[in-house]
């Protein structure tokens, strides 16, 4: 399989077998297969838009395999700020680097880029949109926790509707033979065009308000953050809020074999007493961002066959 | 009034006619087309129509629009025909199909979408789902899905 040159911008690019050739990678880079794979490979790092984990696993992930990075962590100190536009931007960068990586507040822009940038683009999140760089590592942390992904009962559970990590973690569960539950206050249920993707790729899912009613059943359980700024009224917040939320008097509600993840940072989703228990996977999970995204670095820059 | 009143917009000896338009697209859809500059158009509207009830009617004198140009029409007016006309009669009759990429025409709904930020990066969207009244679209670049309305013209 030839990732060389291309560009990776949304899950609804990649197939089936390309995910797990990427998963596969994963798996070699981190078993080190690869040392200093990306030795005299140089990353553009352009985050249009703050970001902690996601910039400094990249920066990170291409240095510990040898390779340089160069970029922009600060918007306001770059040429957007003198009106230059995104592609302008992008088909100068181009000339400096092997590989290109994007965060930025308006949703597209990563596509936008890759149309013009000569090398490949990796989109590290664009606005709510996309961000498959976070998708393929928990797809990799499930797979790597349970030696497989089909079969498994996997619960998203949060903010349904306007979590990106929740979207896109369901469109790639859609390759696979699972069940998703979601579960959500009614006002923040997974929005239609997710359902329509789904109902059409045929997965079995199911949603719920309570986690009481289908916790025994998972496998994983998904957590993502309920914005307070979603809520009109903090009260109906502080009450919603609250039933989302994972204590050890919730875990007696949970299988107590299931696997916890949470894309990160959490604010009091999760209490930080459960971080102890061997269910917990989310630091885990943040750890195999290195992987993940040497894999993909190494793929696209044609370093990793 | 039927269709068989002896109205006619002006009859045109060479060209293309879009009949069946839903009536009141017809200026919306010489927008769409860009045809604006190409020669002398009549245009008729509102007349009744066993078919569609309402109907607008255009013809465009001396050029012969392709499929590819026209199939945008089925966006507004998915009964619309195309009839291509030569030395006064009919060569051509045909229908418009649904194209797959719109390109530049719509604008996207969505405020932090890149096509509505920078000047230089145009629409284009997909065509997910379409019956007769109703089309549904995706952003190519934010990928948010919209049903089609005449006001997303750009």
């Amino acid at each position: 399989m030839n990732f060389k040159g291309k560009s990776i911008i949304s899950f609804r690019d990649l197939k089936k077998d390309e995910i797990e050739y990427i998963l596969k990678k994963t798996y070699e880079v981190k078993n080190n297969k690869y040392p200093d794979a990306l030795r005299g490979k140089t990353l553009a790092s352009l985050f249009f838009e703050p970001s902690t984990r996601t910039r400094l696993s990249f920066d990170s992930a291409i240095s510990l395999l040898g390779g340089k990075y160069f970029g922009i962590a600060d918007p306001s100190s770059s040429s957007i700020q003198k009106g230059e536009t995104l592609k302008d931007s992008i088909k100068t960068v181009c000339g400096y680097c092997d590989a290109i990586v994007i965060r930025h507040p308006y949703e597209g822009a990563a596509r936008a880029a890759s149309e013009v940038s000569s090398k490949p683009v990796i989109n590290a999140g664009d606005g709510a949109n996309q961000h498959p760089t976070q998708t393929l590592l928990d797809l990799y942390t499930i797979k790597e926790q349970f030696g497989k992904i089909d079969g498994l009962n996997i619960g998203l559970m949060g903010d349904l509707k306007y979590g990106r990590t929740a979207h896109s973690l369901s469109m790639a569960l859609s390759y696979y033979n699972v069940k998703i539950t979601l579960i959500s206050p009614k006002l923040l249920r997974i929005p239609i065009d997710f359902k329509n993707y789904l109902e059409g790729s045929g997965i079995k899912f199911v949603e719920t308000s309570s986690i009481e009613e289908v916790g025994q059943d998972l496998d994983v359980l998904y957590v993502t953050r309920i914005q307070k700024e979603r809520f009109g009224d903090l009260q109906e917040y502080e009450k919603v809020a609250g039933s989302y939320k994972i204590t050890e008097e919730t875990m007696g509600v949970l299988n107590p074999k299931v696997k916890i993840m949470h894309p990160l940072p959490r604010l009091d989703e999760i209490d930080p007493s459960i971080d102890k228990l061997e269910n917990a996977i989310y630091f885990e999970q943040a750890h195999n961002g290195i992987p993940v995204r040497q894999a993909i670095l190494g793929l696209v820059t044609g370093a990793i066959q | 009034m039927s269709e068989e009143r002896p109205y006619r917009v002006f009859k045109i000896q060479n060209g293309t006619v879009i009949d069946h338009i839903s009536s009141p697209m017809a200026l919306k859809i010489i927008d769409i087309l860009g045809i604006k500059e190409q020669g002398i158009i009549s245009i008729g509207m509102n007349f009744d129509s066993s078919k569609i009830g309402k109907k607008d009617i255009i013809k465009i004198e001396n050029v012969y629009l392709e499929k590819s140009h026209t199939d945008i029409i089925a966006l507004f007016s998915p009964n619309a025909s195309i009839n291509i006309i030569k030395d006064g009669a009919v060569v051509e009759k045909r229908k418009i199909d649904m194209p797959e990429v719109i390109n530049s025409i719509l604008r996207c709904p969505n405020p932090i979408c890149v096509t509505n930020n920078y000047r230089d990066c145009d629409t284009k969207f997909i065509v997910e789902r379409a019956d007769m009244n109703k089309t549904t679209v995706r952003c190519y670049y934010c990928e948010r899905e919209t049903v089609v309305t005449p006001d997303l013209i750009k």
